[in-house]
């Protein structure tokens, strides 16, 4: 069955910012037929810290001459430096002006969203503190995206990356304590697949339209993978985003070693397993 | 027997980036040990082109507990700032970053920055990758001669970098710099990928090479000691073989698929307490300990 319109269908370039141009990323959607990015900020291909932001110009003349819609902007929070649950006083400041320069890239660009994750804090200290500071820096930063037009779309992490942020419940703890009409949630389906959840508990869990965004790809429930490479079944999961009335984009976010050596050969293989499902 | 000094091993902090950098100091204390391979990670340090954490707190209380950081590793594949940038601006941004990290090293006590080469495209000639690593290491090595510090570039492996990957490369790269101050580092992970050995290296470099990342492997990653493949004790004689008297740096980093499901269901968090292979972060000393036992026969003191 054809569940949605390839029009919600979305690439992550993320496997390709490690050896790849932006011009080639771009090149490669236009081939493959694909109008939504999800774009990672930190990097060599988007620049930006918690101190200054590069100008987009040339990204932007790039996304427009290869009719690309950026649907979600990643402002790089899983390589430590940055994180919304830091303790100490000058990482805190340090994250919360880097996310803030992520809302302002996802501005520039026309992204509706900023995807971001909990952080983690220690391994030990109590959760509760962990939980607190995530609380805090959600909160302020939900006011900036507020000024700038912008949701952010948080998304659980694997029990190894936070202890704090692992589950669906820990996501709606943090959804009930904000309250905020700019804080949104996202369904990752590797973090939700190893501890233990299914897409139906997410939409138990909050309401369709508070589930704005996916990075949805197979895994064994580890990894991020193409469909097919790993052990899920796509038809379910599509079915259950269906299902529960499901209105945001299906981003692929792929990391396994090899996909960042090819990333276009991943990319093909991907869109070729969605395509029995899409119309 | 081959013999080692226990002050050669230098405990890294890599896998404790999700424990506090105080936590990290006092488990080597407990395990004996003295030599620090200090990794410029947050959440223990910060670093950009424009400053860094104060570094003499963290200098006292290291040499509080009787340890002293012999090397200090800036973040240099992972973060913004790859020395082989293609980015222009983000590689004019590189140079005050490492020249901040040359700082941060002397004043530290650290002699040694270990680096990595990254920063490069798939699509581009290496040459072209490697020039641009040439020009950024020739724009702080006086600074890193004044900061009496000497730059140890390693290879990556190919899925790591662009370029650099290989000896050869390496030896290249370090005739085209030519500064006393920039020499090399063995990263024995990488070298392993590369299929080649100790031996090659030590041929070609000699005494040119400054620090080893000293890892266990199955083949590939990088182990603690004991839980891979490789015979720690023909490594060591190769070592003694070659007169190799430097630091071997532990930086074994494994954040793998184990988890205590129990911690899912709690909501008091605290990880678990032994050693797991598949996952050294969720308690690292377990991992750094079981390490320390692979060195015990070899260590003299």
């Amino acid at each position: 069955m054809k569940y949605f319109s390839k029009d919600r269908f979305c690439n992550f370039n993320i496997h390709y910012e490690a050896f790849f141009p932006f011009r080639y990323f771009c090149e490669c959607m236009e081939k493959l037929g694909i109008r939504n990015a999800e774009l990672i900020a930190g990097h060599q291909s988007l620049f930006m810290d918690d101190k200054h932001i590069s100008n987009l110009t040339e990204q932007k003349k790039l996304l427009r001459e290869h009719n690309i819609k950026v649907g979600s902007l990643c402002a790089q929070s899983c390589r430590f430096q940055y994180q919304f649950s830091a303790k100490e006083e000058d990482l805190r400041e340090a994250s919360f002006n880097f996310f803030s320069n992520g809302i302002k890239v996802a501005a520039e660009l026309g992204a509706p969203l900023l995807q971001v994750n909990t952080g983690w804090g220690y391994m030990n200290e109590p959760k509760e503190e962990v939980f607190k500071r995530m609380t805090e820096m959600f909160g302020r930063l939900c006011d900036i995206g507020e000024k700038f037009g912008i949701n952010i779309a948080c998304e659980s992490l694997r029990p190894q990356e936070s202890l704090a942020g692992a589950t669906v419940r820990d996501i709606r703890k943090l959804y009930d304590i904000l309250n905020h009409p700019r804080f949104k949630v996202m369904i990752d389906t590797c973090a939700m697949g190893v501890s233990g959840e299914t897409i139906q508990d997410w939409f138990d869990a909050f309401p369709a339209e508070d589930i704005i965004h996916t990075h949805f790809q197979d895994g064994t429930p580890y990894f991020h993978l193409v469909y097919g490479d790993g052990k899920r079944s796509l038809n379910d999961d599509l079915k259950a985003l269906y299902d529960n009335g499901y209105k945001g984009l299906i981003s692929q976010e792929l990391t396994l070693a090899r996909y960042y050596q090819d990333p276009f050969e991943a990319d093909k293989r991907s869109i070729a397993a969605f395509s029995e499902y899409l119309y | 027997m081959p013999a080692v000094n226990k002050e050669q091993i230098a405990a890294a902090n890599l896998n404790y980036r999700m424990y506090p950098l105080e936590f990290f100091l006092d488990t080597q204390k407990e395990l004996g040990l003295r030599s620090i391979e200090f990794c410029a990670v947050a959440p223990h340090f910060l670093m950009d082109y424009e400053g860094y954490r104060d570094t003499a707190p963290i200098r006292a209380m290291a040499e509080e507990k009787g340890l002293q950081i012999v090397a200090f590793t800036p973040e240099s594949a992972l973060y913004q700032f790859p020395v082989a940038a293609y980015n222009d601006e983000v590689r004019e941004l590189a140079v005050p970053y490492y020249k901040n990290a040359l700082r941060a090293a002397a004043e530290l006590g650290a002699k040694i920055m270990p680096l990595d080469i990254a920063g490069g495209l798939k699509t581009e000639k290496k040459e072209d990758i490697l020039a641009r690593a040439v020009d950024t290491l020739k724009k702080i090595a006086s600074a890193a001669e004044k900061a009496g510090v000497t730059i140890a570039v390693e290879t990556m492996p190919v899925g790591d970098s662009a370029a650099v990957n290989t000896l050869p490369e390496l030896l290249h790269l370090l005739e085209a710099v030519n500064h006393p101050s920039v020499k090399a580092a063995v990263d024995i992970s990488a070298i392993r990928q590369a299929r080649e050995t100790l031996e090659e290296w030590f041929e070609a470099l000699g005494d040119r090479i400054v620090y080893i990342h000293f890892t266990d492997g199955k083949p590939e990653g990088r182990l603690v000691w004991g839980e891979g493949l490789h015979p720690l004790d023909n490594y060591l004689e190769t070592l003694e073989q070659y007169g190799y008297t430097g630091y071997l740096g532990q930086n074994s980093n494994v954040r793998g698929m184990w988890f205590d499901k129990s911690l899912l269901a709690e909501d008091g968090s605290f990880a678990g307490r032994e050693f797991y292979p598949d996952n050294y972060w969720f308690y690292p000393p377990a991992a750094d300990k079981k390490n320390l036992e692979a060195f015990a026969p070899f260590i003299k003191d």
